[in-house]
């Protein structure tokens, strides 16, 4: 009924409401970047234990691998006649599986993902073991000569000469430990954990990092996935000194992970929501003080309370709403880039949806302390002012 | 006679500082259907106080109200905030418009509040601007009225809604004498044509010869009273009132 004044004082006061509004849309997009955050940390983490299916990864117990916080251990160590005897093993399908190495050449910021960059030693002729399904964009998935490497996009990125625009491709020569290798293969966008990959001969690995026979871990595929339990059990109590991952184990280490971090982020994102009712509380309880004499005089000449509340209410979730929409602009880029990740159109329409949501959330509860205030404004205040 | 509002034995009394104020002791009073009554006393008189009850805005610490033979004192909240809405206009000393309304809007929303069917609020509204002879000035906001000016934007908004009841704190306070010579006699014409019941708080006795009546009020008490109108002599009237106030 009086949303109209409420709009003329908003608009009397032009500088303070923008700068509220600007404070709201950066809480907003905050929320919104946090979210964009744990989806994708959630995806990513997801992606790479997706590649998993169907396979166990044998490696060193991981309470004897002091600090690692890598998804894949580069600090596990087997012995090589223990990685022999794995390979021996009945029931696997021996060309999908192979002996692995793994050095980390850059880090990930993130904790419990891939790193940035990361060497993939694997037996040639055995690199489905470690790729899977995941095909090449460019050249070929396998690797015939001891200096031939195959790239994720990510590493592509990564060893891109400075004067040069694009990543490496096929043929071009890049340089690890002042060693040259070929690049024969690129691959398709991937997971992180392919993505970031620089793949090449298990021997190669061992000699350039000066690592005779090491062996991070021994990555089996079973001839059938039904036998997988079994092929697990069988290792487990032969190897007690091991662990062996399906894609279930790394799915319940990522839950307990995930779980945390959510707890985390959510409460980072619930502070932030509490940032911005405070913002908007404090200019609305001004706001009120302000337009005191006003309330008097509309309650002197009949404007009942709730007319009131309203006018004092609608000045909270307009500048609560005009926040979000400032902010949905740059929510539209981030889902854009990170689109896929929030699951298609769908999920950026939910994102949408879940901003304006919060945004009215702020305002109706930014709205309670200052239109209490208002409630308790008596006709005499009008009378009182001279 | 059939008052438009009358008072029996009202009193207000209020704390301050712990000490107890009686600023209204044992007010009877009644006012006629279309009668113009001007109240007069020197500040601290309670007159204002007064006022504030005949207006629903206060409520007596003793005593009754009566407008249109109903008693305010059972009225909630809401219920005599609807009356302010649809019976009582007030006019304030300080005028107490809108500063972000132009002078239409002032007079406009108040129809929100009344019983106005919505088709008739704008007409209704621009009526009474016009009436007050603004109907020039309809688009402007308050700073850009003068102090007579804004004084009838507050006449037009205090009878948009056709109530039964003006009342009128010092209406010419922050007025020259010229102007407010000019919202007095639109008052005055006011109640000649409308047959509006005007009650008007003043402490000036010049307010006071445009009413009907007038009533000397001195420390919450009514000390004289006189017709005006029909008066042999008003002049005489208002002076042996004066000497009573002075008294």
């Amino acid at each position: 009924m009086l949303w109209d004044i409420a709009m003329k004082h908003l608009w009397r006061k032009k500088l303070r409401s923008l700068l509220t509004i600007v404070g709201v849309a950066t809480s907003v997009q905050m929320y919104l970047t946090f979210t964009g955050i744990m989806v994708l940390y959630r995806n990513a983490i997801n992606d790479q234990i997706g590649a998993f299916a169907g396979k166990a990864v044998v490696q060193q117990q991981m309470e004897k691998i002091s600090g690692s916080t890598d998804f894949t251990s580069s600090g596990s160590s087997l012995k090589p006649e223990t990685a022999d005897a794995l390979l021996a093993w009945n029931g696997i399908d021996r060309p999908a599986s192979s002996k692995m190495v793994y050095v980390t050449i850059a880090r990930n910021l993130m904790p419990y993902l891939p790193p940035a960059v990361l060497v993939v030693g694997v037996e040639p002729g055995h690199e489905k073991a470690f790729l899977g399904g995941f095909q090449v964009v460019a050249g070929r998935s396998t690797l015939q000569n001891p200096d031939e490497v195959i790239l994720g996009q990510s590493a592509a990125e990564y060893y891109r000469p400075k004067d040069q625009t694009k990543p490496v491709a096929v043929g071009d020569s890049i340089e690890i430990q002042s060693q040259a290798f070929v690049v024969v293969g690129i691959l398709k966008p991937a997971p992180q954990l392919f993505s970031n990959s620089v793949i090449m001969p298990l021997q190669t690995a061992q000699t350039v990092f000066d690592r005779p026979g090491a062996v991070s871990s021994v990555i089996l595929t079973a001839a059938s996935i039904a036998d997988l339990p079994k092929l697990k059990a069988e290792i487990a109590a032969r190897h007690p000194e091991l662990t062996v991952s399906t894609q279930e184990d790394l799915q319940q280490t990522a839950n307990v992970l995930l779980d945390g971090m959510n707890k985390f982020f959510a409460l980072i994102m619930n502070s932030i929501v509490v940032v911005a009712i405070v913002i908007v509380t404090i200019v609305v309880v001004v706001a009120v003080m302000e337009q005191r004499k006003d309330i008097g005089t509309l309650r002197a000449v009949g404007a009942g309370r709730w007319s009131i509340f309203g006018m004092v209410a609608g000045q909270a979730l307009v500048l609560s709403l005009l926040g979000a929409i400032l902010a949905l602009p740059i929510a539209v880029l981030l889902t854009r880039w990170g689109m896929s990740e929030f699951g298609g159109l769908s999920g950026v329409l939910s994102v949408w949806l879940q901003t304006i949501l919060v945004a009215m959330i702020v305002g109706l509860l930014a709205s309670i302390l200052p239109a209490w205030q208002a409630l308790r404004v008596d006709p005499l205040e009008a009378l009182r002012y001279e | 006679m059939n008052a438009m509002i009358e008072t029996k034995n009202v009193t207000k009394t209020f704390g301050m500082n712990g000490v107890a104020v009686e600023a209204v002791r044992g007010v009877d009073l009644a006012v006629a259907a279309g009668e113009f009554v001007a109240i007069v006393g020197p500040s601290g008189s309670g007159k204002s106080s007064l006022l504030h009850m005949l207006g629903a805005m206060d409520q007596p610490t003793s005593g009754e109200v009566f407008f249109r033979g109903r008693a305010l004192s059972g009225l909630g909240d809401g219920a005599r905030t609807n009356l302010r809405a649809r019976e009582i206009g007030f006019i304030f000393q300080t005028f107490n418009l809108l500063p972000m309304l132009n002078a239409f809007e002032n007079v406009e929303i108040v129809t929100r509040f009344g019983s106005l069917p919505r088709a008739e609020r704008v007409s209704r509204a621009r009526e009474m601007i016009t009436l007050v002879g603004l109907g020039q000035r309809m688009r402007h906001q308050p700073r850009y009225l003068s102090g007579g000016e804004r004084q009838r934007v507050a006449i037009a908004r205090a009878l948009v809604n056709r109530p039964g009841l003006i009342l009128a704190d010092e209406p010419t306070g922050n007025l020259d004498s010229k102007t407010g010579t000019g919202i007095l006699e639109l008052l005055r014409e006011v109640c000649n044509r409308e047959q509006q019941t005007v009650i008007m708080v003043t402490h000036d006795f010049r307010a006071a010869s445009y009413a009907d009546r007038v009533l000397v009020l001195r420390d919450g008490r009514i000390r004289g009273e006189a017709e005006l109108k029909g008066a042999a002599d008003t002049h005489r009237t208002l002076n042996q009132l004066l000497e009573l106030e002075l008294q």
